[in-house]
Protein backbone atom coordinates (compact mmCIF):
# COMPACT_ATOMS: atom_id res chain seq x y z
CA UNK A 1 0.00 0.00 0.00
CA UNK A 2 1.69 3.37 -0.87
CA UNK A 3 1.91 6.13 1.92
CA UNK A 4 -0.89 8.62 0.24
CA UNK A 5 -3.75 6.07 0.58
CA UNK A 6 -5.94 6.38 3.33
CA UNK A 7 -6.21 4.08 5.85
CA UNK A 8 -9.44 2.56 7.16
CA UNK A 9 -10.33 4.69 9.81
CA UNK A 10 -9.78 7.47 6.97
CA UNK A 11 -11.82 6.06 4.70
CA UNK A 12 -14.91 5.83 7.00
CA UNK A 13 -14.60 9.14 7.88
CA UNK A 14 -14.04 10.45 4.37
CA UNK A 15 -16.70 12.44 2.01
CA UNK A 16 -17.83 10.30 -1.22
CA UNK A 17 -15.70 12.93 -3.08
CA UNK A 18 -12.83 12.21 -1.52
CA UNK A 19 -13.05 8.43 -1.52
CA UNK A 20 -13.25 8.58 -5.82
CA UNK A 21 -10.44 11.09 -5.09
CA UNK A 22 -8.80 8.04 -3.59
CA UNK A 23 -9.91 5.49 -6.34
CA UNK A 24 -8.07 7.64 -8.69
CA UNK A 25 -4.88 7.77 -7.11
CA UNK A 26 -5.20 3.68 -7.06
CA UNK A 27 -6.82 2.98 -3.92
CA UNK A 28 -9.22 0.39 -4.74
CA UNK A 29 -10.19 -0.08 -0.96
CA UNK A 30 -11.57 3.62 -0.72
CA UNK A 31 -13.67 2.09 -3.72
CA UNK A 32 -15.01 -0.98 -1.45
CA UNK A 33 -15.98 1.86 0.96
CA UNK A 34 -18.01 3.36 -1.81
CA UNK A 35 -19.57 0.17 -3.13
CA UNK A 36 -20.39 -0.53 1.20
CA UNK A 37 -22.20 3.28 0.97
CA UNK A 38 -24.00 3.34 -2.21
CA UNK A 39 -24.86 -0.55 -2.62
CA UNK A 40 -28.23 -0.99 -1.26
CA UNK A 41 -29.30 2.42 -2.45
CA UNK A 42 -28.75 2.17 -5.79
CA UNK A 43 -29.58 -1.60 -5.89
CA UNK A 44 -33.37 -0.14 -4.51
CA UNK A 45 -33.07 2.82 -7.40
CA UNK A 46 -32.61 0.22 -9.99
CA UNK A 47 -35.18 -2.54 -8.32
CA UNK A 48 -37.93 0.12 -8.32
CA UNK A 49 -37.02 0.84 -12.32
CA UNK A 50 -36.87 -2.90 -13.79
CA UNK A 51 -38.98 -4.78 -11.07
CA UNK A 52 -36.11 -8.07 -11.17
CA UNK A 53 -34.42 -8.68 -8.15
CA UNK A 54 -31.53 -10.46 -10.40
CA UNK A 55 -31.60 -8.35 -13.35
CA UNK A 56 -31.39 -4.98 -10.58
CA UNK A 57 -28.44 -6.28 -9.40
CA UNK A 58 -26.51 -7.32 -12.34
CA UNK A 59 -27.29 -3.66 -13.76
CA UNK A 60 -26.29 -2.52 -10.01
CA UNK A 61 -22.74 -4.33 -10.33
CA UNK A 62 -22.42 -3.13 -13.81
CA UNK A 63 -22.99 0.83 -12.89
CA UNK A 64 -20.33 -0.03 -10.53
CA UNK A 65 -18.18 -1.69 -12.60
CA UNK A 66 -18.30 1.36 -15.05
CA UNK A 67 -17.81 3.79 -12.36
CA UNK A 68 -14.81 2.19 -11.23
CA UNK A 69 -13.04 1.94 -14.79
CA UNK A 70 -14.18 5.32 -15.58
CA UNK A 71 -12.84 6.57 -11.96
CA UNK A 72 -10.44 8.74 -13.70
CA UNK A 73 -13.38 10.78 -15.39
CA UNK A 74 -15.13 11.73 -12.55
CA UNK A 75 -14.65 15.83 -11.88
CA UNK A 76 -15.52 17.02 -8.63
CA UNK A 77 -18.28 19.95 -9.90
CA UNK A 78 -20.61 17.13 -9.57
CA UNK A 79 -21.36 14.92 -6.26
CA UNK A 80 -20.30 11.51 -6.81
CA UNK A 81 -23.70 9.96 -5.83
CA UNK A 82 -25.33 11.88 -8.90
CA UNK A 83 -22.51 10.34 -10.99
CA UNK A 84 -23.24 7.30 -10.09
CA UNK A 85 -26.99 7.01 -10.11
CA UNK A 86 -26.31 8.57 -13.67
CA UNK A 87 -24.34 5.29 -14.65
CA UNK A 88 -27.02 3.77 -13.48
CA UNK A 89 -29.77 5.81 -15.40
CA UNK A 90 -27.98 5.03 -18.42
CA UNK A 91 -27.91 1.66 -18.16
CA UNK A 92 -31.24 1.02 -17.59
CA UNK A 93 -32.70 3.22 -20.17
CA UNK A 94 -30.25 1.02 -22.38
CA UNK A 95 -31.84 -2.20 -20.90
CA UNK A 96 -35.33 -0.81 -21.16
CA UNK A 97 -33.79 -0.03 -25.01
CA UNK A 98 -32.97 -3.38 -25.91
CA UNK A 99 -35.96 -4.53 -24.09
CA UNK A 100 -38.23 -3.20 -26.63
CA UNK A 101 -36.03 -3.73 -29.62
CA UNK A 102 -36.13 -7.86 -28.46
CA UNK A 103 -38.49 -8.55 -26.00
CA UNK A 104 -37.84 -11.62 -24.41
CA UNK A 105 -39.71 -12.13 -21.38
CA UNK A 106 -37.65 -12.85 -18.47
CA UNK A 107 -39.04 -15.21 -15.98
CA UNK A 108 -39.88 -13.62 -12.23
CA UNK A 109 -36.97 -14.38 -10.21
CA UNK A 110 -37.56 -14.16 -6.58
CA UNK A 111 -34.32 -14.49 -4.12
CA UNK A 112 -35.92 -16.33 -1.05
CA UNK A 113 -39.29 -17.98 -0.97
CA UNK A 114 -41.67 -15.43 0.42
CA UNK A 115 -42.38 -17.82 3.78
CA UNK A 116 -39.38 -18.39 4.44
CA UNK A 117 -38.37 -14.76 4.25
CA UNK A 118 -41.20 -13.97 6.77
CA UNK A 119 -39.84 -16.57 9.11
CA UNK A 120 -36.38 -15.09 9.10
CA UNK A 121 -38.17 -11.67 9.79
CA UNK A 122 -39.79 -12.25 12.27
CA UNK A 123 -36.86 -13.87 14.08
CA UNK A 124 -34.92 -10.99 13.51
CA UNK A 125 -37.78 -8.25 14.40
CA UNK A 126 -39.67 -10.38 17.17
CA UNK A 127 -42.73 -9.03 14.87
CA UNK A 128 -46.34 -11.05 14.36
CA UNK A 129 -46.53 -13.01 11.52
CA UNK A 130 -49.90 -11.24 10.93
CA UNK A 131 -48.29 -7.79 10.73
CA UNK A 132 -44.87 -9.56 8.58
CA UNK A 133 -48.04 -10.72 6.25
CA UNK A 134 -49.46 -7.15 6.07
CA UNK A 135 -46.12 -5.11 5.30
CA UNK A 136 -44.78 -7.12 2.90
CA UNK A 137 -48.81 -7.29 1.27
CA UNK A 138 -48.36 -3.33 1.69
CA UNK A 139 -44.64 -3.76 -0.18
CA UNK A 140 -45.65 -6.06 -3.63
CA UNK A 141 -48.88 -3.47 -3.72
CA UNK A 142 -46.96 -0.23 -3.88
CA UNK A 143 -44.52 -2.08 -5.93
CA UNK A 144 -46.69 -2.91 -8.39
CA UNK A 145 -47.87 0.48 -8.06
CA UNK A 146 -44.52 2.03 -8.94
CA UNK A 147 -44.50 -0.38 -11.87
CA UNK A 148 -47.56 0.80 -13.35
CA UNK A 149 -46.30 4.29 -13.38
CA UNK A 150 -44.55 5.56 -17.32
CA UNK A 151 -40.97 4.75 -16.99
CA UNK A 152 -40.05 8.36 -17.66
CA UNK A 153 -42.28 9.43 -14.97
CA UNK A 154 -41.21 7.04 -12.63
CA UNK A 155 -37.18 7.42 -13.26
CA UNK A 156 -37.10 11.28 -11.21
CA UNK A 157 -40.19 10.41 -9.40
CA UNK A 158 -37.95 7.03 -7.54
CA UNK A 159 -35.13 9.47 -7.23
CA UNK A 160 -37.15 12.28 -5.41
CA UNK A 161 -39.43 10.27 -3.50
CA UNK A 162 -37.30 7.00 -2.49
CA UNK A 163 -33.85 8.55 -2.16
CA UNK A 164 -34.32 12.39 -1.32
CA UNK A 165 -32.55 13.67 -4.27
CA UNK A 166 -33.12 17.53 -4.71
CA UNK A 167 -34.61 18.79 -8.06
CA UNK A 168 -31.22 20.13 -9.40
CA UNK A 169 -29.65 16.72 -8.60
CA UNK A 170 -31.92 14.79 -10.35
CA UNK A 171 -31.81 17.19 -13.13
CA UNK A 172 -28.29 16.84 -13.63
CA UNK A 173 -28.77 12.86 -12.85
CA UNK A 174 -30.68 12.24 -15.57
CA UNK A 175 -29.74 15.47 -18.01
CA UNK A 176 -33.00 16.58 -18.09
CA UNK A 177 -34.05 20.43 -18.17
CA UNK A 178 -34.90 21.45 -14.27
CA UNK A 179 -38.78 22.27 -15.32
CA UNK A 180 -39.04 19.00 -17.18
CA UNK A 181 -37.90 17.20 -13.79
CA UNK A 182 -40.54 19.31 -11.91
CA UNK A 183 -43.39 18.55 -14.43
CA UNK A 184 -42.78 14.77 -14.52
CA UNK A 185 -42.46 14.40 -11.01
CA UNK A 186 -45.91 15.71 -10.92
CA UNK A 187 -47.45 13.23 -13.27
CA UNK A 188 -46.04 10.34 -11.53
CA UNK A 189 -47.34 11.71 -8.03
CA UNK A 190 -51.15 11.85 -10.16
CA UNK A 191 -50.34 8.55 -11.42
CA UNK A 192 -49.11 6.91 -8.36
CA UNK A 193 -52.17 8.58 -6.31
CA UNK A 194 -54.62 7.51 -9.16
CA UNK A 195 -53.47 3.68 -8.98
CA UNK A 196 -53.40 4.11 -4.95
CA UNK A 197 -57.13 4.97 -4.92
CA UNK A 198 -57.72 2.32 -7.57
CA UNK A 199 -56.30 -0.48 -5.62
CA UNK A 200 -57.53 0.56 -2.34
CA UNK A 201 -61.04 1.25 -3.38
CA UNK A 202 -60.98 -2.10 -4.95
CA UNK A 203 -59.64 -3.34 -1.87
CA UNK A 204 -62.53 -1.61 -0.01
CA UNK A 205 -65.21 -3.60 -2.20
CA UNK A 206 -63.40 -6.83 -1.27
CA UNK A 207 -62.66 -6.36 2.26
CA UNK A 208 -63.23 -3.61 4.92
CA UNK A 209 -59.91 -2.77 5.76
CA UNK A 210 -58.69 0.58 3.25
CA UNK A 211 -55.63 2.62 3.01
CA UNK A 212 -53.70 3.08 6.11
CA UNK A 213 -54.97 6.96 7.11
CA UNK B 1 -57.23 28.69 -8.62
CA UNK B 2 -57.77 25.63 -11.27
CA UNK B 3 -57.68 22.04 -9.43
CA UNK B 4 -54.25 21.62 -12.76
CA UNK B 5 -53.27 24.77 -11.04
CA UNK B 6 -54.02 23.40 -7.50
CA UNK B 7 -52.08 19.65 -8.12
CA UNK B 8 -48.95 21.80 -9.29
CA UNK B 9 -49.23 23.83 -6.07
CA UNK B 10 -49.79 20.55 -3.96
CA UNK B 11 -46.66 19.43 -5.95
CA UNK B 12 -44.50 21.97 -4.56
CA UNK B 13 -46.11 22.29 -1.01
CA UNK B 14 -44.91 18.82 -0.87
CA UNK B 15 -41.29 19.44 -1.27
CA UNK B 16 -41.77 22.60 1.23
CA UNK B 17 -41.52 24.67 -1.99
CA UNK B 18 -44.23 26.77 -1.86
CA UNK B 19 -44.53 30.30 -0.83
CA UNK B 20 -46.82 31.87 1.65
CA UNK B 21 -48.77 33.52 -0.90
CA UNK B 22 -49.34 29.95 -2.94
CA UNK B 23 -49.79 28.40 0.27
CA UNK B 24 -52.96 30.38 1.21
CA UNK B 25 -54.36 30.40 -2.44
CA UNK B 26 -53.64 26.53 -1.93
CA UNK B 27 -55.88 26.94 1.21
CA UNK B 28 -58.63 29.13 -0.24
CA UNK B 29 -59.00 26.00 -3.34
CA UNK B 30 -58.64 23.00 -0.74
CA UNK B 31 -61.47 24.67 1.36
CA UNK B 32 -63.78 24.80 -1.82
CA UNK B 33 -62.96 21.62 -3.60
CA UNK B 34 -63.11 18.67 -2.56
CA UNK B 35 -61.15 16.34 -5.14
CA UNK B 36 -58.23 18.08 -4.96
CA UNK B 37 -58.50 17.78 -1.16
CA UNK B 38 -58.59 14.16 -1.32
CA UNK B 39 -56.10 14.20 -3.57
CA UNK B 40 -53.71 15.93 -1.04
CA UNK B 41 -54.62 13.37 1.52
CA UNK B 42 -54.39 10.41 -0.84
CA UNK B 43 -51.06 11.69 -1.68
CA UNK B 44 -49.40 12.35 1.13
CA UNK B 45 -51.05 9.00 2.55
CA UNK B 46 -49.18 7.07 -0.27
CA UNK B 47 -45.98 8.94 -0.76
CA UNK B 48 -45.55 8.41 3.06
CA UNK B 49 -45.90 4.39 2.70
CA UNK B 50 -43.66 4.59 -0.12
CA UNK B 51 -41.27 6.56 1.97
CA UNK B 52 -41.54 3.72 4.76
CA UNK B 53 -41.32 1.16 2.93
CA UNK B 54 -38.13 -0.99 3.70
CA UNK B 55 -34.67 -1.20 1.18
CA UNK B 56 -33.92 -4.48 -0.22
CA UNK B 57 -31.03 -5.85 0.06
CA UNK B 58 -28.83 -7.26 -2.74
CA UNK B 59 -27.79 -10.53 -2.68
CA UNK B 60 -25.11 -11.54 0.05
CA UNK B 61 -22.38 -12.57 -2.29
CA UNK B 62 -23.16 -8.93 -4.24
CA UNK B 63 -19.74 -7.70 -3.41
CA UNK B 64 -17.92 -10.86 -4.45
CA UNK B 65 -19.66 -10.80 -7.95
CA UNK B 66 -18.47 -7.16 -8.34
CA UNK B 67 -15.39 -7.81 -7.14
CA UNK B 68 -14.95 -10.98 -9.95
CA UNK B 69 -16.89 -8.28 -12.51
CA UNK B 70 -13.92 -5.60 -11.94
CA UNK B 71 -11.07 -8.24 -12.06
CA UNK B 72 -12.54 -9.35 -15.35
CA UNK B 73 -13.33 -6.01 -16.85
CA UNK B 74 -9.94 -4.88 -15.75
CA UNK B 75 -8.17 -7.93 -17.65
CA UNK B 76 -10.66 -7.18 -20.83
CA UNK B 77 -9.45 -3.58 -20.53
CA UNK B 78 -5.97 -4.18 -20.03
CA UNK B 79 -6.06 -7.03 -23.44
CA UNK B 80 -7.68 -4.28 -25.31
CA UNK B 81 -5.52 -1.30 -24.76
CA UNK B 82 -2.14 -3.90 -25.47
CA UNK B 83 -3.90 -5.09 -28.65
CA UNK B 84 -4.38 -1.47 -29.68
CA UNK B 85 -0.64 -0.12 -28.84
CA UNK B 86 0.56 -3.13 -30.19
CA UNK B 87 -1.54 -3.56 -33.68
CA UNK B 88 -1.23 0.46 -34.62
CA UNK B 89 2.09 0.25 -36.97
CA UNK B 90 0.88 -2.78 -39.13
CA UNK B 91 -3.01 -1.38 -39.46
CA UNK B 92 -1.14 2.07 -40.01
CA UNK B 93 1.07 0.39 -42.79
CA UNK B 94 -2.26 -2.00 -44.15
CA UNK B 95 -4.22 1.65 -44.26
CA UNK B 96 -1.66 3.97 -46.02
CA UNK B 97 -0.66 1.15 -48.65
CA UNK B 98 -4.56 0.34 -49.45
CA UNK B 99 -4.93 4.72 -49.59
CA UNK B 100 -2.04 4.25 -51.71
CA UNK B 101 -3.39 1.92 -54.17
CA UNK B 102 -6.87 3.42 -54.18
CA UNK B 103 -5.17 6.71 -55.32
CA UNK B 104 -2.97 4.73 -57.97
CA UNK B 105 -6.11 3.16 -59.35
CA UNK B 106 -8.36 6.24 -59.16
CA UNK B 107 -5.45 7.82 -61.22
CA UNK B 108 -4.96 5.62 -64.34
CA UNK B 109 -8.77 5.27 -64.47
CA UNK B 110 -8.97 9.12 -64.83
CA UNK B 111 -5.47 8.72 -67.48
CA UNK B 112 -7.58 6.13 -69.29
CA UNK B 113 -11.47 7.93 -69.46
CA UNK B 114 -8.68 11.44 -70.24
CA UNK B 115 -7.48 9.21 -73.73
CA UNK B 116 -10.77 7.99 -74.31
CA UNK B 117 -12.10 11.51 -74.31
CA UNK B 118 -9.91 12.58 -76.94
CA UNK B 119 -10.38 9.84 -79.62
CA UNK B 120 -14.17 10.22 -79.44
CA UNK B 121 -14.18 13.39 -81.46
CA UNK B 122 -11.59 12.07 -84.25
CA UNK B 123 -13.67 8.91 -84.56
CA UNK B 124 -16.89 10.35 -84.68
CA UNK B 125 -17.53 11.77 -88.78
CA UNK B 126 -18.30 15.55 -87.60
CA UNK B 127 -17.53 16.65 -91.36
CA UNK B 128 -20.81 15.35 -93.05
CA UNK B 129 -22.72 17.20 -91.01
CA UNK B 130 -20.49 20.57 -91.88
CA UNK B 131 -21.13 19.50 -95.79
CA UNK B 132 -24.54 19.45 -95.53
CA UNK B 133 -24.52 22.38 -94.01
CA UNK B 134 -22.67 23.85 -96.75
CA UNK B 135 -19.23 24.76 -95.14
CA UNK B 136 -16.53 24.39 -96.89
CA UNK B 137 -15.06 21.01 -96.24
CA UNK B 138 -12.04 22.83 -94.99
CA UNK B 139 -13.60 24.45 -92.55
CA UNK B 140 -16.36 22.46 -91.56
CA UNK B 141 -19.53 24.03 -90.07
CA UNK B 142 -20.82 22.40 -86.64
CA UNK B 143 -23.86 21.23 -85.80
CA UNK B 144 -24.40 23.36 -82.14
CA UNK B 145 -25.01 20.31 -80.51
CA UNK B 146 -21.54 19.49 -81.36
CA UNK B 147 -19.37 22.60 -80.69
CA UNK B 148 -17.15 22.83 -77.67
CA UNK B 149 -17.04 19.18 -77.60
CA UNK B 150 -13.89 18.14 -79.70
CA UNK B 151 -15.81 18.01 -82.77
CA UNK B 152 -14.90 21.82 -84.02
CA UNK B 153 -11.37 20.32 -84.31
CA UNK B 154 -10.64 20.66 -87.81
CA UNK B 155 -9.06 17.12 -88.70
CA UNK B 156 -12.19 15.37 -87.24
CA UNK B 157 -14.20 16.65 -89.97
CA UNK B 158 -11.44 15.42 -92.81
CA UNK B 159 -11.44 11.98 -91.57
CA UNK B 160 -14.97 11.34 -92.42
CA UNK B 161 -15.94 13.07 -95.19
CA UNK B 162 -17.44 11.22 -98.02
CA UNK B 163 -17.90 8.58 -95.77
CA UNK B 164 -21.12 7.00 -94.09
CA UNK B 165 -18.89 4.19 -92.71
CA UNK B 166 -18.03 6.66 -89.91
CA UNK B 167 -21.67 6.99 -88.95
CA UNK B 168 -22.27 3.63 -89.04
CA UNK B 169 -19.21 2.52 -86.98
CA UNK B 170 -20.14 4.99 -84.53
CA UNK B 171 -24.06 3.64 -83.57
CA UNK B 172 -22.91 0.34 -84.14
CA UNK B 173 -19.98 1.45 -81.17
CA UNK B 174 -22.90 2.78 -79.55
CA UNK B 175 -24.91 -0.40 -79.66
CA UNK B 176 -22.34 -2.50 -78.93
CA UNK B 177 -21.37 -0.33 -75.47
CA UNK B 178 -24.85 -0.95 -74.48
CA UNK B 179 -25.37 -3.12 -71.22
CA UNK B 180 -26.55 -6.47 -72.57
CA UNK B 181 -24.79 -8.11 -69.80
CA UNK B 182 -24.91 -6.01 -66.14
CA UNK B 183 -21.53 -4.41 -67.35
CA UNK B 184 -21.22 -1.29 -68.25
CA UNK B 185 -18.76 0.43 -69.82
CA UNK B 186 -19.64 3.97 -70.28
CA UNK B 187 -21.76 5.88 -67.83
CA UNK B 188 -25.47 6.40 -69.33
CA UNK B 189 -24.60 9.59 -70.07
CA UNK B 190 -21.76 9.26 -72.05
CA UNK B 191 -23.24 6.05 -74.01
CA UNK B 192 -27.26 8.79 -74.63
CA UNK B 193 -24.73 11.64 -75.82
CA UNK B 194 -22.82 8.70 -77.81
CA UNK B 195 -26.26 7.37 -79.33
CA UNK B 196 -27.57 10.97 -79.79
CA UNK B 197 -24.24 11.67 -81.70
CA UNK B 198 -24.49 8.57 -84.07
CA UNK B 199 -28.24 8.99 -85.19
CA UNK B 200 -28.33 12.96 -85.88
CA UNK B 201 -25.26 11.74 -87.92
CA UNK B 202 -26.79 9.22 -89.52
CA UNK B 203 -29.94 11.41 -90.39
CA UNK B 204 -27.59 14.14 -92.21
CA UNK B 205 -25.46 12.14 -94.03
CA UNK B 206 -25.78 11.19 -97.45
CA UNK B 207 -26.90 8.06 -98.88
CA UNK B 208 -24.43 5.42 -100.27
CA UNK B 209 -23.96 5.33 -103.62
Amino acid sequence: MTESWMQNAQRQAASDEELILAVQQGDRRAYDELVGRFKVRLYNFVLRMVSDPDLAEELTQDAFVRAYLNADKYRTIARFSTWLYTIAINLVRNHARRKKRNPVQRLPLVGKDDSEKMELEATDTGELPDRILEKREQSRTISEIMGKIPEHYREPFVLREVHDLSYAEIAAATGLKLGTVRSRINRARSHFRSHWVTRFANEDQTSDGGPLR
Amino acid sequence: MTCKRAHLAISRFLDGELDPTGQSRLNRHLERCPECSAYLDDLRQGLSALKALPMEEPSANFEWNLRRKIQAAEAEHRVLEKQRTVSFWPRFAVSAAAALLLSLGGASVWYASLERGTTVPGDSPAAPAGRLAGGDAEQPVIGPQLEGRGFDRPESGFRAVGENKGAMSARQHARTIQPSDETVALPLVKQRAAEEAADSLAETAPEQP
